[in-house]
């Protein structure tokens, strides 16, 4: 397990790897122009993943995991894994539901239900300043977005209640 | 060529005598209101300057050529100031421009710095943006031959020499950067090939044809990690004490110290900003890669938040609408996609874009607009700054609100912005897929940085090589400012080797402090 667990860097590696490979094939089939690009960019990237597959699975040299090894945003590495994923699969099922409403009932009724919710259910927060919340966020999608810039909203599985809003203000 | 620019440089003020007097009192109020629209349309992600020009625009009809684009040029020079407040406070780059400035801004937002990195950032851009217009009001005369250089071998160096940015932005983790930096392509190559109409991994979807646009992928890449990451640690953004936050003061005072990186980016911002076709995308990791290999101890400290990793993209970032502006008056050739729309607003306005810009009133042309464009970015820049500055100790509050109350407008205003991007289910999509990507990548320890530049500048180096390959064969790489470029890129890479290794050999520091930062200068 303890194994397993200290060569997790390769999980991303080896995805990345596939993701190469399948690049790979897929334009070895185009015509001379269009390929040359591509596999002079995913050939020698192929054979460096192979190396990092390596380093990550701890055979020959490791690699710098080091914090700040790379040059981007700090990662907090102090919570236990179980209460990362835990809290990382909650957080990302509020932002994967939100996708799956704006697909179901379209963008105007989901994002300020969205935010409704999360802030009653998730937030735990005052019914008081939920509601002021998603008068803000309402406020900002129709007034901005619908009747300034004039977004045209996608049509969802279930169109009538996105119809029914855009229709009470007055831009159906 | 130098006589050229003093004598530019005095026609900005003798030609300007005019103006002013046409300028004050209405103009000055066109461009507050331009600055005011810009600045919302700056701090709002996914809208920024050119959502904003296309609604002025049609009112641009009855107003004089001197209103119009007062009102205009204000709205574009400061969507670049006001985009820093997403960057800064939740990690979420406001416009294109403001990519790299995540990457010192919020960290320091979540050291408690949220003021300090205001001040540093408002500062640089007033400095670069007062450069930019500086820069574009001696340089017309002088650039004008210059840009003519530029041909499609030029541009392919020139995104070569963006690619080598990877390396530097790869950190100690060069396969990892390059690797990142080579799927960033290859997510650029999705689409018709330029060459030959071949669709490229579109996988029969027409979304695709026309490539992944820029927006949803450097918003989930950056923006939906960053507050997921928030939401699971279940703090506010600052982990400090309200009383622990710097003030706006040392920012300010930092951006004075470190004015010679001001100076050095902002140049470098009117030249990519000269350039077209670079432009936004790139500028701020052209200045933030040149920061990271010429400032002193910054392979140690960038990324964790040094405010030189703020200043200098800032100051880049306003410096390009100055550059962006040269060719497009001096050739009528837009510098970038807001300058497109600009150059709309020359038509609305009878008034064709060109050589006649560079004539005085009385040989027939409209040098004292030119003047007045120049005067407009400056005094947009004042304007904006000022009223940022008044703003910076409330905004940087935010940072103490805890997250949970935040998070779900953040996301809303995320996903939003994400859909303008070509108002697609593909844009929602590639959000999704990329925020997952970039959280595991944030995780797993692969940077994200290069994945941006390797997408913004893989249309230009395939289709720019293929074109100098077409036009001029081998002879192409001969030309003297390829060869330039090339050097530069060999002198910036071993440069770059150079300092990691120096970094390797020595022990890890710690962040560098205020008083750090005082004592290096």
């Amino acid at each position: 397990m303890s194994w397993i667990k200290g060569r997790l860097g390769a999980f991303m590696t080896i995805i990345l790897l596939t993701g190469f490979i399948i690049a790979t094939v897929i334009a070895l089939g185009w015509p001379y122009e269009a390929r040359l690009f591509p596999l002079t960019i995913s050939l020698p990237v192929l054979v460096m993943l192979v190396f990092q597959v390596l380093r990550d699975l701890g055979v020959g040299k490791k690699g710098d995991n080091s914090p700040g090894a790379v040059m981007d945003l700090p990662v907090d590495r102090d919570m236990p894994v179980a209460t990362l994923l835990r809290r990382a699969g909650t957080a990302f099922g509020w932002f994967f539901g939100l996708i799956l409403g704006i697909w179901l009932i379209g963008f105007v009724p989901s994002i300020p239900l969205f935010v409704l919710l999360y802030l009653l259910i998730q937030g735990r927060e005052k019914v008081r300043v939920a509601l002021l919340a998603t008068a803000a966020i309402t406020a900002l999608q129709l007034g901005v977005f619908d009747r300034v810039v004039h977004v045209a909203w996608l049509e969802p599985q279930f169109p009538w209640i996105q119809r029914f809003i855009l229709d009470w203000v007055g831009s159906g | 060529m130098l006589e050229a620019a003093i004598i530019s440089f005095e026609n900005l003020f003798t030609c300007s005598q005019g103006c002013v007097a046409e300028f004050i009192p209405v103009p000055i109020a066109f461009l507050l209101f331009g600055v005011i629209i810009g600045m919302i349309l700056g701090a709002m992600p996914g809208l920024g300057g050119l959502v904003g020009l296309a609604i002025l625009l049609p009112f641009t009809f009855d107003m004089d050529p001197y209103s119009a684009f007062a009102v205009m040029i204000g709205l574009t020079a400061v969507v670049s100031t006001s985009d820093t407040i997403p960057a800064v406070l939740f990690g979420i780059p406001g416009t294109a421009a403001s990519q790299a400035t995540v990457l010192d801004g919020h960290p320091m937002a979540r050291n408690g710095e949220a003021g300090r990195a205001f001040g540093a950032a408002y500062t640089a851009s007033l400095m670069g943006g007062l450069v930019g217009a500086l820069i574009l009001a001696v340089s017309i005369p002088i650039l004008r031959p210059a840009v003519r250089l530029f041909g499609s071998p030029e541009f392919f160096r020139l995104g070569l020499l963006g690619i080598s940015m990877v390396a530097v932005l790869a950190g100690r983790a060069p396969i990892k950067g390059l690797a990142i930096g080579a799927l960033g392509l290859l997510v650029g190559m999705v689409g018709s090939d330029p060459q030959t109409g071949t669709l490229r991994y579109t996988f029969g979807n027409l979304y695709l044809w026309d490539g992944i646009p820029l927006v949803p992928v450097a918003l989930g890449l950056f923006a939906i990690p960053e507050i997921i990451d928030l939401v699971i640690k279940g703090t506010s953004i600052s982990d400090m004490p309200k009383g622990a936050m710097t003030g706006v003061s040392v920012g300010i005072r930092d951006a004075f110290r470190h004015w010679f990186l001001v100076l050095r980016c902002s140049t470098l911002g009117v030249w990519i900003g000269a350039i077209p076709g670079l432009g936004a995308s790139v500028v701020d990791w052209f200045a933030y890669g040149h920061a990271l290999q010429t400032e002193k101890g910054a392979r140690d400290t960038f990324s964790k938040g040094d405010v030189r990793g703020v200043i200098a993209p800032e100051s880049a970032n306003n410096a390009r609408e100055g550059g962006a502006l040269i060719p497009t008056i001096a050739f009528g050739v837009p510098g970038s996609s807001s300058m497109a729309l600009l150059i709309g607003g020359f038509m609305i306005q009878g008034i064709a874009p060109g050589p006649d810009m560079l004539r005085t009133p009385a040989e027939g042309g409209h040098l004292d607009l030119t003047y007045t464009l120049v005067w407009s970015i400056a005094l947009a820049n004042i304007f904006a700054t000022g009223f940022s500055l008044v703003l910076t100790n409330q905004l940087a509050k935010l940072t103490n609100v805890r997250i949970n109350l935040l998070a779900p407008m953040i996301i809303g205003i995320v996903v939003l912005a994400a859909f303008q991007a070509s108002r697609d289910w593909g844009d929602i999509l590639s959000l999704t897929v990329f925020a997952v990507l970039g959280w595991n990548m944030k995780r797993f320890g692969w940077p994200r940085p290069p994945l941006i530049l390797g997408l913004v500048l893989s249309g230009i180096l395939e289709t720019r090589l293929w074109i100098s390959q077409l036009r001029y064969g081998y002879e192409w790489m001969y030309r003297p400012a390829v060869i330039i470029i090339a050097l530069v890129i060999i002198a910036s890479l071993v440069y770059g080797i150079y300092t990691t290794r120096k970094t390797e050999q020595r022990p890890q520091v710690p962040l560098l402090t205020k008083n750090d930062v005082e004592s290096s200068d």
